[in-house]
């Protein structure tokens, strides 16, 4: 297991060096920018905190776009270059090959959210600044959380039945910008009584439910299909 | 008494049928391979040779029938199978962004019998270089790591798709030198295809025609070309021949030429020949793999 995870490591090292840009991009960005604004005189600690959540919500949402194109890799990219069909002839079985590329993307899943809890959670509040307890900001990231397993699952059907990468990733966003909001209108309309604030919920219950079913099914179609 | 014959067989294909859409790639095959054995698969392009190799590799699943090496069912335990078989593909997809000594460790990981020292014999033999990366090989050399991973962890089983098609003919000679090496060392039972019939000839004790994914013979190579024999006949003016001999493979008529290749030579059988049709001349000729494989084949079509 340790070296299938060492191979889906270096399969995807690139694409993992862009998503720690993307995670810590806005966050340098930021800093540059309290820092000149403030220039020569050192920011106040309410300048910092305020600019480092706008950075971990840029960092979060960036980041969306790395778990996309992970998860369109994994499957697909070995599929593209056919080494699927030499990985397909050792003793590992599918669903170890399988497992070694979820907890990969979950591991890059996992560190995101690592920083972006840890700036908003604690490095935030530890300067001096109220901001919304765990609890109250439950909805927006629960909101957030369904709409990234949307396209987690979406790409990852996409890698499992595709056999470009490009396609796959393009497939996941397509589904989380375009369908997944849709449907959420759609069962907003049909199942509530039109109140604004079950839309949100709405759109959890889609995102979930989609990203759910798109994984449930690549992982099936995974394990079915023979290479090539 | 049939489970005794069976655990001593290392490939085992019953009645597999494999289609795809309204092809049959494999009617009905069943192929049975000792211990020990080393079996040529010849056939030509589209017989099912390569659906037959994925079929014993797990990689296809048969629609009709069962596959079992080394008496494991190929899909019921594929794990337990290919910790015990080695396989060369056609065209060697390996990681091409690994280093040689890379893609060896990463091999390694997955079989517990892995032998250190028979893959750093066989790198050597082959001068692989370890850092070089897979990308920058050339077909031979690739092929030579492909058959160098397949060898390193001491496979009962090894199966070679075409591997040495397309290989220059001094790279083959070394392709198949480690292959013979690997034979004669540890007995191993071979399964291989090829085009090249002086590879089959060379290596093979049995061979296998396939013919639209039907198996038209299954015989030891040596007692094939022993028993088999090219026949030309001269028929008396405006005679046709009358009497087809039993085991007959191929025949062309030309004018007054007859010829023939029967698979079951006998003395006996030129006698019946004479006898029974109208001859001024009867001549015996041997056959090489090669003619008897390309008579197989022109007789089969004619048939079909």
């Amino acid at each position: 297991m340790t070296t299938l995870l060492w191979k889906d490591y270096r399969l995807n090292r690139g694409l993992l060096l862009l998503g720690i840009v993307l995670l810590l991009g806005p966050y340098a960005a930021e800093c540059v920018l309290v820092l000149y604004g403030r220039w020569p005189s050192w920011p106040a600690a309410a300048d910092w905190s305020a600019r480092l959540l706008d950075a971990s919500f840029f960092s979060l949402v960036l980041s969306q776009l790395t778990l996309a194109v992970l998860a369109g890799n994994s499957i697909a990219a070995e599929r593209a270059e056919r080494s699927a069909e030499f990985l397909a002839c050792l003793p590992p079985s599918r669903l170890q090959i399988l497992a070694s590329k979820l907890l990969l993307v979950l591991l890059a899943a996992g560190a995101i959210w690592v920083v972006h809890l840890s700036i908003t959670d604690w490095v935030v509040p530890t300067m001096g600044t109220p901001v919304a307890s765990s609890w109250e900001q439950w909805g927006p990231r629960s909101t957030f959380v369904a709409g990234t397993v949307m396209l987690f699952g979406a790409s990852w059907l996409g890698s499992a039945v595709l056999n470009s990468p490009a396609s796959a990733t393009i497939l996941g966003i397509a589904v989380a910008l375009v369908g997944g909001p849709l449907l959420a209108q759609v069962v907003w309309a049909l199942f509530t009584s039109g109140a604004r604030e079950a839309l949100p919920f709405c759109g959890m219950i889609v995102g979930l439910s989609v990203g759910l079913l798109c994984f449930l099914s690549g992982s099936a179609c995974f394990l079915c299909r023979a290479e090539p | 008494m049939i489970a005794e014959a069976s655990a001593n067989l290392a490939i085992e294909l019953n009645g597999v049928t494999r289609r795809f859409g309204k092809a049959t790639a494999v009617d009905d095959l069943t192929l049975r391979i000792p211990q020990g054995h080393t079996f040529g698969l010849i056939g030509p392009n589209g017989a099912g040779k390569s659906t037959t190799i994925k079929l014993l590799m797990g990689i296809l699943r048969p629609q009709v029938g069962y596959v079992r090496i080394l008496g494991i069912d190929v899909f019921a335990e594929p794990s337990r199978m290919k910790k015990r078989v080695g396989y060369v593909p056609e065209v060697p997809q390996m990681y091409r962004w690994m280093r040689v000594g890379e893609l060896i460790g990463f091999c390694r990981a997955f079989y517990p019998t892995w032998n250190d020292d028979e893959c750093a014999r066989l790198l050597d033999l082959f001068a692989l270089d370890t850092g070089k990366k897979v990308r920058h090989l050339s077909k031979g050399m690739a092929a030579k790591l492909s058959l160098v991973l397949a060898l390193a962890h001491d496979p009962e089983v090894l199966i070679l798709d075409e591997p040495t098609s397309g290989l220059d003919p001094l790279v083959r000679e070394e392709f198949l030198d480690g292959v013979l090496g690997a034979v004669c060392k540890h007995q191993r039972t071979v399964l291989f295809s090829s085009h090249a019939l002086e590879d089959v000839h060379r290596l093979a004790d049995t061979v296998g025609l396939l013919y639209e994914g039907r198996l038209l013979l299954h015989r030891g190579v040596e007692e094939l070309l022993t028993s088999a024999r090219r026949i030309r006949a001269v028929l008396r003016d405006g005679c046709l021949p009358r009497y087809e001999p039993p085991g007959l493979v191929w025949q062309h008529i030309e004018r007054r030429e007859w010829m023939l290749t029967v698979s079951e030579f006998t003395p006996d059988l030129l006698q019946t020949l004479r006898k029974e049709n109208d001859l001024e001349h009867l001549e015996v000729m041997g056959l090489n793999l090669e003619e008897l494989f390309k008579d197989f084949v022109k007789g089969r079509k004619k048939t079909t």
